[in-house]
């Protein structure tokens, strides 16, 4: 009886001593990493190598849990109204943060910059204006050329309305006059598919989906959002004589707002680790996203110019108010 | 001769031991994924990609690949016992597979579709094997043009599906067209239907309004009638296989299947559903007895069950000889390539013979290996009838909910499910058939889609659906089968008019 006592005694003081440790440090149990898109998706693969890393720097578990829809803003909004205890993190692109802000601002139930705490910039996976390798133009100006005078000539494919792809046609538009016309299809493959076939004459994508068609030299890049290692004759914009320069695609680590600072700090640090990976980097190369860290100031400042940069595009388009 | 060359090579790779073993792994899991209502192959495939990573890409694609047609043959059997389609390309399968295995043939059901599958499969294979460089070029001819109007044909073959009321087929489809819509509207980026529903803001999900029409459902409806009143479905312990007669009404419906199932996989998008669907129509109309299907005909199992499964390999061949994704599973076979360091696309065949032959290849195996795993397991699926629905249900109930929930790990889908569940309960209830509702869903938005595509790229013309040759083709094969059975409707009237006089003279 006694013993029994005892027995029940120190194993209630050890319980609680254990949790008392527990509340010291952190991690101390598995974090979950949503995933705003389907398993699979380029930023998917990405996030699913970056969790691995993770797990072995924080030694917790970090496992993902896809919840795609909305243009990422289901899982985004998810996290958002997540425990602020850093047991929840996410990884989002500027499709949730920017584009659909700006685009729908009534189903975007949160505010891209007060509701999430920044942990880092991850990666990046360019934007590239592409045309089969049979089309006669070889420079991004010559084509230009022939859509001013031939409206409405080229067709330009992209993976949708308010996808980073859609917005660099508009921008494109606006600088060069070219009055091109946009075909949205349902995703990046479709699209490039009714390139090949000749349904249209451009496409505007990322990376991922025409890295094959590129390598196996069916279509050609005339202009890209930012430098793409593969495929270093690509120009942009900039580098042609415009003045702005077409937006690629990015994923970033965000927490919750209100998360702690220690947790912030312990995430931010293990983040930065796990993107410089040079396993992951070199897993990543063949899918065309670029590991390109930045902390989560320089996020946030590069998020605020991007949110200005497509609020104006998407004004002189029409695409808002 | 490369070709045969190529098969052999494919061979030597395949019959390694670890490739057979990733083989069988592959075809296993995808037979359960097959079997459990709900569970669906883009799941399973994405799960198992990490576990891949350690191994060879030729034995992880290898592996990959099996799970998906491996879960075609799986899909049939929960249609066909309970009335759930395992897959949604398995919907039509509960039409007269269902009413089979209600007549006590449940063992030929489930034979037919598994030499179907066998059958279907390795036919498909073989015309991948030598025809996938010029079916490629086929799949790109299609733009949105082409598509729509291949839509337009699919719409027309909704009328086939109506058991007894043509009306309450023709109004089910509408309700699909309507659900279809919900959504956001790709060509604008707009919100549809949605009444600020973060759920149904990419639409209503396929995997939960079909477990919920067919398989919640079929329990409300079975609770209802009672534990006293299980049905008894007489299983005798002869007439677990296919009669030499069920063989002879099944063959030329398998042959059909295969091709019709082939060629639409072989196109981004249309894929296995449709071409199911398409080929029961088809079997509808080619049979002296159309009035009785619905009522355990064993052509109306054989047809789409081949063809769904000739689609799985179909499906391949873009994304092997071009690197385009015909569906979300290709979509994900296509990430596991770029991962292991592979381009999928014309260059692969040259880059990493051993990945293309070794895919080829393993497929005549799977399918070998999908017919021995799966006709031992007849007789104890027709025993599986005779579990009480007490323990049955609850079952079917959590893998109902597991699967409509892990599509997108979301819960507002598992209440799509019990709300198309109620609905689908009143339908069965008043006679309405699910099966239209399902094909103008998936049809609908594809087709809209399509539409505004093309008119689009015409700049408003409609002159683009007739100018393009294979459009016009199918926009004209549309208006035959609209108008021919008017026409002969109207002789038919006609001669009734002209008989009734006659015989009330007499």
């Amino acid at each position: 009886m006694m013993k029994g006592l005892l027995g029940m005694l120190t194993v209630a003081l050890l319980l609680s001593s254990a949790s008392h440790l527990r509340a010291q440090s952190y991690p101390n149990q598995a974090i979950s990493l949503v995933i705003p898109l389907a398993p699979g998706d380029a930023g998917d693969v990405a996030g699913r190598a970056m969790a691995d890393e993770l797990s072995k720097l924080l030694k917790v578990s970090v496992a993902t849990l896809n919840k795609p829809g909305g243009g990422l803003t289901i899982g985004t909004d998810a996290v958002v109204k997540a425990k602020k205890d850093g047991y929840t993190i996410l990884l989002t692109s500027n499709t949730a943060l920017i584009a659909g802000r700006i685009l729908n601002p009534e189903t975007t139930p949160y505010d891209s910059f007060k509701d999430l705490t920044p942990l880092g910039m991850s990666t990046r996976t360019p934007v590239m204006f592409v045309v089969r390798s049979d089309a006669p133009y070889t420079r991004f100006q010559d084509l230009v050329e022939f859509a001013k005078k031939n409206p409405g000539k080229i067709r330009v494919g992209t993976a949708g309305v308010g996808t980073a792809g859609h917005f660099a046609l508009e921008l494109i538009n606006s600088l060069t006059g070219a009055g091109m016309t946009m075909v949205p299809f349902k995703g990046a493959s479709p699209a490039a598919t009714a390139l090949l076939g000749g349904h249209l004459e451009a496409a505007i994508l990322a990376i991922g989906t025409l890295s094959g068609h590129l390598q196996s030299g069916q279509v050609r890049g005339l202009v890209v959002s930012s430098r793409s290692p593969p495929y270093p004759d690509v120009p942009l914009l900039t580098q042609i004589g415009y003045r702005q320069n077409i937006h690629g695609v990015w994923y970033a680590f965000f927490a919750p707002a209100g998360v702690s600072k220690e947790v912030t700090a312990a995430l931010v640090a293990a983040i930065e680790k796990a993107v410089k990976d040079p396993s992951i980097v070199a897993k990543l190369a063949p899918l065309g996203m670029v590991q390109d860290y930045a902390p989560p100031e320089k996020l946030v400042t590069e998020m605020r110019e991007e949110y200005q940069a497509v609020e104006e595009i998407a004004k002189k388009a029409g695409l808002v108010k | 001769m490369e070709i045969f060359q190529g098969l052999l090579y494919g061979f030597q790779v395949v019959l390694q031991p670890i490739n057979l073993f990733y083989c069988f792994i592959g075809v296993f899991i995808g037979t359960l994924v097959g079997v459990l209502p709900g569970l669906g192959p883009a799941a399973a495939i994405a799960l198992l990609l990490p576990s891949t990573f350690a191994a060879s890409p030729v034995s992880a694609i290898i592996m990959l690949a099996g799970i998906y047609y491996g879960a075609m043959y799986g899909g049939s059997t929960t249609s066909i016992l309970v009335n759930i389609p395992g897959e949604a390309a398995s919907v039509v399968t509960c039409l007269d597979g269902h009413a089979m295995a209600r007549q006590g043939r449940a063992g030929p059901a489930l034979g037919i579709s598994a030499f179907g599958s066998f059958i279907a499969g390795t036919l498909s294979v073989i015309v991948l094997t030598f025809l996938a460089p010029s079916l490629a070029k086929v799949a790109l001819s299609f733009g949105p043009p082409e598509y729509f109007s291949l839509m337009v044909l699919g719409l027309t073959i909704l009328t086939y599906f109506a058991r007894e009321s043509m009306v309450k087929a023709l109004m089910m489809a509408a309700v699909g067209l309507l659900c279809g819509s919900v959504g956001v509207d790709s060509i604008s980026g707009r919100y549809r239907f949605t009444f600020g529903i973060q759920t149904l803001m990419d639409g209503l999900g396929l995997v939960p309004v079909i477990m919920g029409l067919f398989g919640i459902s079929e329990v409300l409806l079975n609770l209802e009638r009672g534990k006293q009143k299980q049905e008894i479905f007489a299983t005798p312990a002869k007439g677990l296989f296919p009669t030499r007669e069920d063989w002879r009404r099944s063959t030329l419906p398998i042959m059909r299947g295969s091709v019709l199932g082939f060629f639409l996989g072989v196109l981004p998008g249309a894929g296995a559903i449709i071409a199911s669907f398409v080929s029961y129509a088809v079997e509808k109309k080619a049979s002296k007895y159309p009035e009785r299907f619905g009522t355990g005909v064993i052509e109306g199992v054989a047809g789409p069950e081949a063809a769904n499964n000739a689609a799985a390999g179909g499906a391949f061949i873009p994304l092997l000889t071009l690197g385009i994704p015909a569906n979300a599973v290709m979509a994900i076979l296509l990430g596991a390539l770029m991962i292991h360091g592979l381009q999928p696309g014309p260059l692969l065949m040259k880059q990493a013979p051993d990945v293309f032959w070794g895919i080829i290849t393993s497929m005549y195996i799977g399918n070998a290996m999908l017919l021995v795993l799966n006709l031992p397991l007849i007789p104890m699926w027709a025993r599986l009838l005779r579990v009480p629905y007490a323990i049955l249900f609850p079952f079917i109930l959590l893998f109902c909910l597991i699967g409509s929930y892990s599509v997108t790990n979301n819960v507002g889908d598992g209440i799509v499910m019990w709300v198309f569940g109620v609905l689908g309960y009143l339908m069965k209830k008043f006679d309405y058939e699910a099966a239209p509702l399902i094909l103008a869903m998936v049809i609908g938005p594809m087709m809209e889609e399509a539409l505004r595509q093309s008119l689009i790229l015409s700049a408003g013309s409609f002159t683009i659906f007739v100018a393009r040759p294979i459009s016009a083709g199918f926009i004209l094969a549309a208006a035959l089968l609209l108008i021919l059975p008017l026409i002969t409707r109207r002789r038919e009237v006609a001669k009734a008019w002209t008989s009734v006089p006659q015989e009330s003279a007499e």
